[in-house]
């Protein structure tokens, strides 16, 4: 199989006067973050394949393009497995939900990360519901909200415990005892 | 003068080595993105709206972090070299230095807080600190989220907590990161198993000037990837411990470096201080990394007072070290010294490293 290894694009270009920058091409992995390696294998039966992927997802897969080439085809496997974009003409209103709002589609999504309203996140469905859930490994806000949004959000005790005792050792490696002490306290009472 | 070269003119106030952690954590900061309810986002807002969020979230932002009139700028209305100021001083992202729409900017007097106003999404508030002070950011960002709140209306979802224009940004809209040096175990051949472990736990690692770019002089961004399913305060833990146990990495290895290599080590700090005090010319990725050298030779005695290297070497201060670093970059020399072109920017540069390594 021979690897052709594009342009290992260091970055956005360093800011220039009047420079004006091309939409990057989405990472297949993730489908989110911009793509800075573009990898074209060509196998011995002659077909062209091509891998995309961004550095977080290099990084995750354990990939280090300086020391030598990369494992094109874990990284398709690793692809295939990500959520799959419909094929040219063939998306329907399912696979390609639009916000009503403000027109953007899922696939306009896809291709440049930037969604366009509040609306979006409901309208864009089970689609951007994957996404967010491949992304983050989790589905459901923990975290504060502002003081009168009517949405309650339940803290379960055992998030709590957690929490609490990744402060603990926080304060101890940093050496705030004081405040260590005091988290050590409110563990207790947890019980 | 205007404004921002006023600030060009002045030391950083999140960069102040050796900080904590022997220099080695250089400073962090603890980043929330929000949107307005009831508004398209950036990317879909018309010109006139884009306008108008900006002046409101001037306007708010401004008054949350009680910065005066002068520091609530319309950076599409700055030139460009300013608004390379306001990038290499960290206070606005890489996408705003181009000025192609209506963008702000407000700073706090203390130059420790600074709020962009219709970047990818409508607001992203800043907080600055040297050292390894990530909850001290947090309890910061927090308290002037809270202030916003009692005026605007945040876009929020009953699911997905605070909406983001990226998904990858939704839930808490919290970006928590450290910055730091990390020769040594660049040096000891530990550095990559150092961050496939931190990759392990969803902490991205990043070259000094965060998304996009490459390390330099072995000036690292670790942060938090993930901001959905877990509170703002584990979040700012997990980063802050990963933080700490790259720092201790780091001194073990600086030790083991001193035990079995010293004479390498003082050879490329020495050598790093010739090319320094002598160069005539020097591009801005020239500078970066011996740079870095004479930060470690600082920090392991190699250079500095009671270093025994002469008396120029013994009067090195860290403070010197990070006036260089912000003070020859692009668009400071720009704002400083005039628009020059290249060449005499890099002569410029030079100069200016030389005397201040070499100052009495």
């Amino acid at each position: 199989m021979v690897h052709r290894q594009r342009g290992f694009d260091r970055g956005p270009p360093a800011p220039s006067i009047g420079g004006v920058s091309s939409a990057p091409t989405p990472c297949q992995l993730c489908r989110s973050r911009p793509a800075s390696l573009h990898l074209t294998a060509v196998g011995a039966d002659g077909v062209r394949q091509e891998v995309h992927a961004c550095p977080v997802c290099l990084q995750q897969a354990g990939v280090d393009p300086a020391a030598g080439p990369p494992p094109v085809t874990a990284l398709l496997a690793r692809a295939a497995d990500a959520e799959p974009a419909p094929a040219a003409g063939t998306e329907s209103a399912a696979d390609d939900p639009v916000c009503p709002e403000c027109g953007i589609s899922f696939s306009a999504y896809a291709s440049n990360n930037l969604l366009g309203c509040p609306i979006c996140y409901d309208a864009l469905g089970e689609r951007l519901a994957g996404l967010m859930r491949r992304y983050h490994g989790a589905s459901r806000h923990r975290g504060r909200l502002p003081a009168d949004t009517a949405v309650e959000m339940p803290a379960p005790a055992a998030d709590e415990r957690a929490r609490l005792e990744a402060e603990l050792r926080t304060a101890v490696a940093s050496e705030r005892y004081e405040a260590a002490a005091e988290l050590r306290d409110r563990l207790k009472k947890l019980g | 003068m205007s404004v921002v070269a006023d600030l060009a003119g002045r030391p950083c106030p999140w960069l102040a080595s050796p900080a904590s952690h022997a220099g080695i954590v250089i400073s962090s900061r603890v980043r929330l993105a929000r949107n307005l309810a009831d508004q398209h986002w950036p990317r879909k807002a018309a010109r006139s709206k884009q306008v108008e969020t900006t002046r409101l979230l001037l306007e708010v932002g401004g008054e949350a972090i009680g910065a005066i009139e002068d520091l609530r700028l319309r950076l599409d209305q700055l030139t460009e070299a300013e608004r390379l100021v306001l990038f290499e001083r960290q206070y606005i992202s890489r996408e705003l230095v181009g000025g192609k729409r209506p963008c702000g900017l407000a700073l706090d007097p203390a130059g420790a807080c600074a709020l962009m106003a219709n970047e990818e999404d409508h607001l992203r508030l800043q907080v600055l600190r040297p050292g390894l002070a990530l909850h001290e950011c947090l309890a910061h960002a927090i308290e002037i989220d809270r202030r916003m709140e009692a005026r605007v209306a945040w876009a929020v979802h009953a699911q997905y907590g605070y909406l983001t224009a990226c998904h990858t940004n939704a839930g808490t809209g919290l970006r928590a990161s450290a910055m730091l040096h990390l020769p040594a175990l660049a040096e000891t051949g530990e550095l990559k198993s150092a961050l496939r472990a931190l990759a392990k736990l969803n902490l991205a690692v990043r070259g000094w000037h965060g998304e996009g770019s490459e390390p330099a002089g072995h000036l690292y961004q670790v942060s938090n990837l993930r901001t959905l399913g877990r509170d703002e305060t584990a979040i700012t833990a997990g980063v802050a411990e990963a933080a700490a146990q790259l720092a201790a990495a780091e001194l073990m290895a600086r030790e083991a470096l001193l035990s079995d290599r010293r004479i390498q080590v003082e050879d490329r700090v020495w050598r790093a201080w010739a090319l320094l005090t002598h160069a005539r010319s020097l591009a801005g990725d020239e500078l970066v990394e011996p740079l870095g050298w004479l930060r470690l030779g600082l920090a392991l005695g190699v250079l500095g007072p009671g270093s025994g290297g002469g008396a120029m070497t013994e009067r090195l201060a860290w403070s010197t070290l990070d006036g260089i670093w912000l003070q020859c970059q692009p668009g400071h020399l720009q704002s400083l010294h005039g628009t020059v072109d290249t060449a005499e920017r890099d002569r410029l540069r030079a100069d200016l490293v030389r005397a201040r390594l070499t100052a009495g």
